[in-house]
């Protein structure tokens, strides 16, 4: 065999061994390759494109995987017909009607009567607002709390209770508005009121960008029913904001308008900012009780999650008694999605929070591309300092950076992400979830050496001092090791340290990087600060007193954390800024637009433009001058300094920016004229790409129930309830509570509790005493069943109908089926007595035969007997 | 030869009076365009504020935008609500001064003005460039390559395309391709952003092989030659449709207008007696309407530097008509002006330019200047 064969069986041999390990993997699914470091996706590339239309048809095509804009309600249709294109939804953003309140210089306002706006809940049918108007894109509104959301579960009976009073009833609000109106001293003649011998006109100031419009006139068309006349006033924003923001309510230009607004996920202070607190300037007047409901809630001025939560039922209530806001449709966001992409949106937020990018991936797949596009992007100057609030550029800068928590998807509470640990002591009185985390003190002493402030003037730490207290205490233990910075540099104690002493520096006057815009957010929330001690270096550990407290705990960690460093970890290294602050110092560059502007120079931009070509003067003039900012001068020497700026260099020199991060992504290359922007995945980042993977098996439990036949008033009944989640039993562990109202065909709420576990996963049930079912009135009733998990905030529900029979029915019916068994056994038992008396007759015939027997057998015995002694008398 | 006649050659022509009669001329237009200048900048400033009253607009704007933020910020959660009333007011302050909405108006818009007249269009109060300025100058000038690449280009092939093509109708009037063109006019009132919409279904979505829109591919290649070539293409598609929508109606106008000039007797005799067409064409129809063909095309040229609007948004094309949409949008008054100022300038400069080139091209126009042309 020559050589050269033997070398070409090789080379087969090889090959074939390669091309079997290839198929191998393609046929390996993704979750048994191995997980990378980073994110899952190899690339992310987002660009702009505002046109709903061509996106979807991107998508489609598979050319395009995501848009991150709310779908127009007129592409829903496509979208839910498709088989490439699918689709999340977040609530959010919601429409109210907004009711002056106020008295008028001159002219009349009905609406300063709180019957009149609370009527106004009766002549809006919510349901073909968002249903047909909408076409689903949006969820009735009935109260200030988003549906769906975590407030909103928490207090779902009574929410429920008010969306059953106030359905859609044009009766119920001419018979209240009827009567206020002539109260008033307002007289209803030929269909129309008059006051004081006008017609009473209504300004509707109607918005007309949206769906709004329409909400406007079909709630108009209702007034006008009732006998007013609507003056409809269809503005856009920019000619309705002067009049409904800008001026005074007592002008009496306008007496309702369409209002959109943003909802937070706690919304326990609108209460006070929608309600109570509204127009007090301008002299309206709200319900004391309401009043300092609302001021307790939106103060936190409670001592436990039970006191808020009974707070907000009563406010929930008298907030739609008092309907300065009346509530329309929670709008749902639809934000296009490709169905070969998975990834955990948030509730409200869709794909703009943190958890977008720590899960996004292609189904099946490790690695790839994505493509996003945005409605705009790169619109504003990117820098730590001064982050502009744009979605699309956040949505470009989120995935390169990592924080201390990060917003959980579906739930309050934030999850750790670069904290590993943290513990808090409250002390007694403070108002807090009680979590494994948290521990209540008599008193939280501040350790004298604890860092208050950074002294500008004197370039030194200023202690807390003796004899400080505090209301909490946050410790947080970082994550160890902390990993790498996107230009290779290591994340250390200086990193964290340098951004506490920085909002110090920016907002003295005399300090060299004075920014008087910063001056006004850094004083409010630092008033609630005391001061901070670093325990360990490795891993970091740190104690945080302040004098802020949150319900949530992890909030309050968090609030905590970002006192002591940018967004609770420091993402942005150090050594990156230094070179900013030095061209700042020189007035070069501005962080803040107002900065920039009385500068009269550039505002710094990390990622592209006129700064780059500064900032890298101002980087080889750090390098020279070995420069290290004051108040890290203990953590970094001036040669570590010099190579860290080195490393940046190379960064530098290689990408041509300097927006450099820690998180899973970093940036490749961004073309500002193209709007394009390219991520890519850092795989030297220190945690594995399915980190928060179970944040996609988080799903909301679903509500089935086995209702007795009937139930009657005063004897005990139960109902099985069976929790569950895609056909398996929803884990016991991750389930808070189950509760259920039963309530009339009118709403009403009868009863409500807790139902109780059993000892099969996923099943529960609802014991009704005979003290409960008394409660109950004859008639069909319908149970709902809310289950609330730990893990995702929106409760599942499920309901059943079930009968309830008066005693003397049941009785009766009770009675009658006694009867009928009775019934039913004399037949059985009359069929038993037929049989019985033909099996008499059977025995006795067989008696009778049987005696005929026997007497034929005694004769027989007789006749042979004589025969045998005839016999025998013979012989002889 | 006479003294007059030996006048330098580009003024050929030009008598020593005939000069200076131009030369007061050209004076008078030049101031009577600084004046149009300032009035037109002046007045665009008045329009854009709406007197001042976009200062209310704005400043109720920010109250409604600041006040939410801080009603959903987690970081002011814990603060009062009376201490969220005071941050709500340094903050609407603060951005009041940003935006340089603190000066009364009329200071300001004197302060426009200047600017606007000396070119230093200053800085823009919300919009900033692609490159990352906040310099009106920057904003615009990064704009306007694009526009000319886009607009430019199809008013320039359009124009010669519908002189050309008209001239032809002109001389074969009554053919079929005559008959053809002038029925298809009414092709010309479907603005071209429509046909782009048209053409994007149909050589994007249906047969892909033109791109949906925006300037470059995603993403776009490093390579810088193949970065040019990626965006001609993207171009390609509102070239055609800006060139589609315009043709029949410049055709037919350009048709018209050369069979004025084709009916006049001169044009008679000169093909009565047999003269190439190229010849009578060339000194007989165009060349007396050079004025207005010149005309038309400065003014085409600097019109399309305006962009279009409509047409950038179909196409997501980063140009000057994008921008301008975005800043009135958006109420930032230095990008509109800006924008205005440099029309204004540029067609002012157009009309002395076009005024030079009459009197050199026309000598009708040169001895009629005594008599205030």
């Amino acid at each position: 065999m020559s050589p050269r064969s033997v070398d070409f069986k090789k080379y087969v041999a090889m090959s074939i061994f390669l091309a079997t390990v290839a198929l191998t993997q393609l046929a390996i699914p993704a979750s048994a390759q191995q997980v990378p470091n980073g994110g899952w996706l190899d690339e992310i590339i987002f660009f702009k494109e505002n046109d709903a239309n061509k996106m979807f048809d991107l998508i489609e095509k598979g050319e395009a995987h995501e848009w991150q804009w709310a779908a127009p309600v007129a592409l829903i249709d496509r979208i839910k017909a498709s088989d490439k294109v699918g689709y999340v939804s977040s609530a959010g953003v919601f429409y109210t009607l907004d009711v002056n309140p106020c008295t008028f210089r001159s002219g009349f306002n009905p609406f300063v009567n709180a019957k009149m706006r609370e009527a106004l809940n009766y002549i809006v049918d919510r349901e073909y607002l968002a249903y047909t108007i909408m076409k689903g894109a949006g969820r009735p509104k009935y109260t200030i709390l988003v549906s769906g959301f975590p407030d909103y579960g928490q207090i779902i009976d009574v929410a429920k209770m008010i969306e059953s009073k106030y359905k859609f009833n044009l009766d119920a609000a001419k018979e209240i508005i009827y009567k206020e109106m002539a109260d008033m001293g307002a007289v209803l003649k030929d269909g129309k009121w008059y006051y004081e011998g006008k017609a009473v006109t209504i300004k509707f100031i109607i918005r007309t960008e949206d769906a709004r419009r329409d909400f406007g006139d079909f709630i108009s068309s209702q007034l006008e029913k009732l006998g007013f006349i609507v003056d409809r006033q269809y503005k856009p924003a920019s000619e309705a904001f002067p009049i409904r923001y800008g001026g005074d309510a007592r002008d009496g230009l306008w007496h309702l308008y369409t209002g959109g607004y943003e909802a937070g996920f706690d919304q326990s202070g609108d209460f006070w900012g929608f309600f109570a607190g509204a127009y007090i300037e301008q002299g309206a007047v709200h319900d004391p009780v309401f009043s300092e409901i609302a001021r307790r809630l939106s103060t936190a001025d409670y001592t436990s999650l039970e006191e808020k939560l009974t707070l907000m039922r009563k406010a929930l209530v008298m907030s739609v008694e008092d309907s300065t806001f009346v509530g329309l449709v929670d709008r749902l966001s639809i934000f296009m999605v490709s169905k070969d992409v998975v990834a955990a949106y948030h509730l409200s937020a869709g794909p703009w929070r943190m958890p977008w990018s720590r899960t996004v991936r292609l189904k099946d797949k490790v690695g790839g591309t994505i493509k996003v596009g945005e409605q705009d992007l790169l619109v504003e100057e990117m820098n730590p300092v001064a982050l502009g609030g744009w979605v699309w550029d956040a949505a470009v800068y989120m995935p390169t950076q990592d924080y201390g928590f990060m917003e959980g998807p579906y739930t309050v509470a934030l999850i750790p992400l670069r904290v590993k640990e943290y513990s808090i002591e409250v002390s007694r009185g403070v108002a807090i979830k009680q979590t494994p985390e948290v521990k209540k003190v008599d008193q939280v002493r501040v350790p004298p050496d604890a860092i208050a402030a950074w002294d500008v003037v004197n370039k030194k730490y200023v202690n807390v001092g003796e004899n400080k207290y505090a209301r909490a205490k946050v410790t947080l233990v970082y994550d160890s090791p902390l990993g790498k910075y996107h230009d290779s540099t290591d994340i250390t104690l200086a990193d964290f340290m340098f951004w506490f002493a920085l909002g110090f520096e920016r907002t003295s006057s005399s300090s060299k990087i004075y920014d008087e815009s910063a001056v006004p957010g850094f004083i409010a929330t630092m008033k609630q600060f005391i001061g901070f001690k670093v325990i360990r270096s490795n891993p970091v550990t740190v104690e945080i007193y302040v004098n802020m407290t949150h319900i949530e705990p992890t909030r309050l960690a968090d609030w905590a954390a970002q006192r002591f460093t940018l967004s609770g970890f420091p993402y942005f290294p150090w050594h990156d800024l230094a070179v900013a602050i030095l061209a700042r110092q020189d007035g070069k560059l501005g962080f803040s637009a107002l900065e920039a502007k009385s500068l009269g120079c550039e505002r710094v931009n990390f990622m592209y433009g006129p700064s780059m070509t500064i900032l890298n003067e101002y980087l080889d003039k750090a390098i020279r001058e070995k420069y290290v900012p004051e108040w890290i001068k203990d953590y970094v020497t001036p040669d570590e300094a010099v190579a860290r700026y080195q490393k940046l260099k190379e960064f530098y020199n290689k990408y041509k920016h300097f927006w450099v991060g820690c998180g899973p992504y970093y940036l490749y290359s961004t073309d500002p004229v193209g709007k394009v922007a390219v991520l890519k995945a850092f795989r030297e980042y220190v945690y594995k790409a399915d980190r928060f993977d179970w944040l996609l098996k988080a799903s909301t439990p679903e509500a089935s129930l086995k209702v007795p036949e009937k139930i009657v008033p005063g004897i005990g009944a139960n109902i099985t309830v069976t929790i569950s989640s895609k056909g398996e039993p929803y884990p016991r562990s991750n389930i808070e509570k189950v509760m259920y109202l039963i309530t009339d065909p009118a709403g009403n709420m009868l009863l409500s509790g807790v139902a109780g576990e059993t000892t099969t996963e996923g099943l529960y049930q609802i014991r009704l005493n005979e003290t409960e079912t008394s409660k109950l009135p004859p008639g069909t009733h319908t149970v709902t069943v809310y289950a609330f998990s730990n893990i995702v905030a929106v409760p599942g529900s499920g309901e059943a109908t079930i009968a309830v029979i008066p005693p003397a029915s049941y009785i009766t019916l009770e009675l009658n089926r006694v009867r009928q068994e009775m019934e039913a056994r004399l037949s059985a038992m009359e069929a038993l007595n037929t049989q019985v008396s033909n099996l008499s007759s059977e025995v006795n015939s067989l008696k009778s035969t049987l005696n005929m027997a026997v007497g034929v057998g005694v004769v027989a015995i007789i006749i042979a007997i004589v025969a045998v002694v005839l016999s025998i008398r013979k012989k002889q | 030869m006479r003294k007059q006649d030996k006048s330098p050659s580009f003024f050929s022509g030009f008598s020593k009076n005939e000069f200076k009669r131009f030369l007061t001329y050209f004076v008078k237009r030049l101031f009577a365009v600084l004046i149009s200048v300032t009035i037109t900048c002046y007045l665009t400033i008045l329009i854009a504020e709406m007197g001042g009253f976009v200062d209310t607009v704005v400043i109720s704007q920010l109250k409604d935008e600041i006040r939410n933020m801080v009603r959903t910020s987690p970081e002011y959660a814990s603060l009062s609500p009376q201490q969220q009333e005071e941050i709500i007011a340094i903050k609407l302050n603060l951005t009041i001064k940003e935006r340089g909405l603190d000066t009364p108006f009329y200071v300001r818009s004197l302060v426009y003005l200047k600017n606007a007249l000396t070119l230093d269009l200053g800085r823009a109060n919300i919009l900033v460039s692609d490159s990352g300025s906040r310099r009106v100058q920057a904003i615009i000038f990064e704009r306007l390559p694009y526009t000319i690449l886009l607009f430019t280009t199809a008013t320039v092939l359009g124009f010669f395309i519908n002189i050309l093509f008209g001239l032809y109708l002109a001389r074969h009037r009554g053919s079929l391709m005559d008959r053809i063109m002038v029925g298809l006019t009414f092709l010309s009132s479907i603005p071209g952003w429509f046909y782009g919409i048209i053409f994007i279904m149909i050589f994007a979505m249906y047969l892909g092989v033109l791109p949906y829109g925006g300037l470059v591919s995603i993403p776009p290649p490093s390579d810088p030659l193949l970065y040019a070539l990626d965006i001609l293409k993207h171009a390609l598609l509102p070239i055609l449709s800006w060139l589609f929508s315009g043709l029949w109606l410049g055709v037919y106008a350009n048709r018209n207008f050369f069979l004025i000039f084709s009916t006049h007797g001169y044009v008679t005799v000169a093909d009565a007696k047999g003269l190439p067409e190229r010849r009578i064409l060339s000194k007989y129809i165009i060349k007396p309407a050079l004025p207005t063909i010149v005309t038309n095309l400065s003014l085409g040229i600097i019109g399309s530097w305006m962009g279009a609007m409509v047409t950038e948004s179909v196409f997501n094309w980063p140009g000057i008509g994008s921008l301008t949409y975005k800043a009135i949008n958006l109420k930032d008054t230095p990008i509109i002006v800006g924008t205005t100022v440099i029309y204004a300038y540029l067609l002012g400069l157009t009309m002395l330019i076009l005024d030079i080139v009459y009197s050199i091209i026309d000598p009708r126009i040169r001895t009629g200047l005594s008599g205030g042309y």
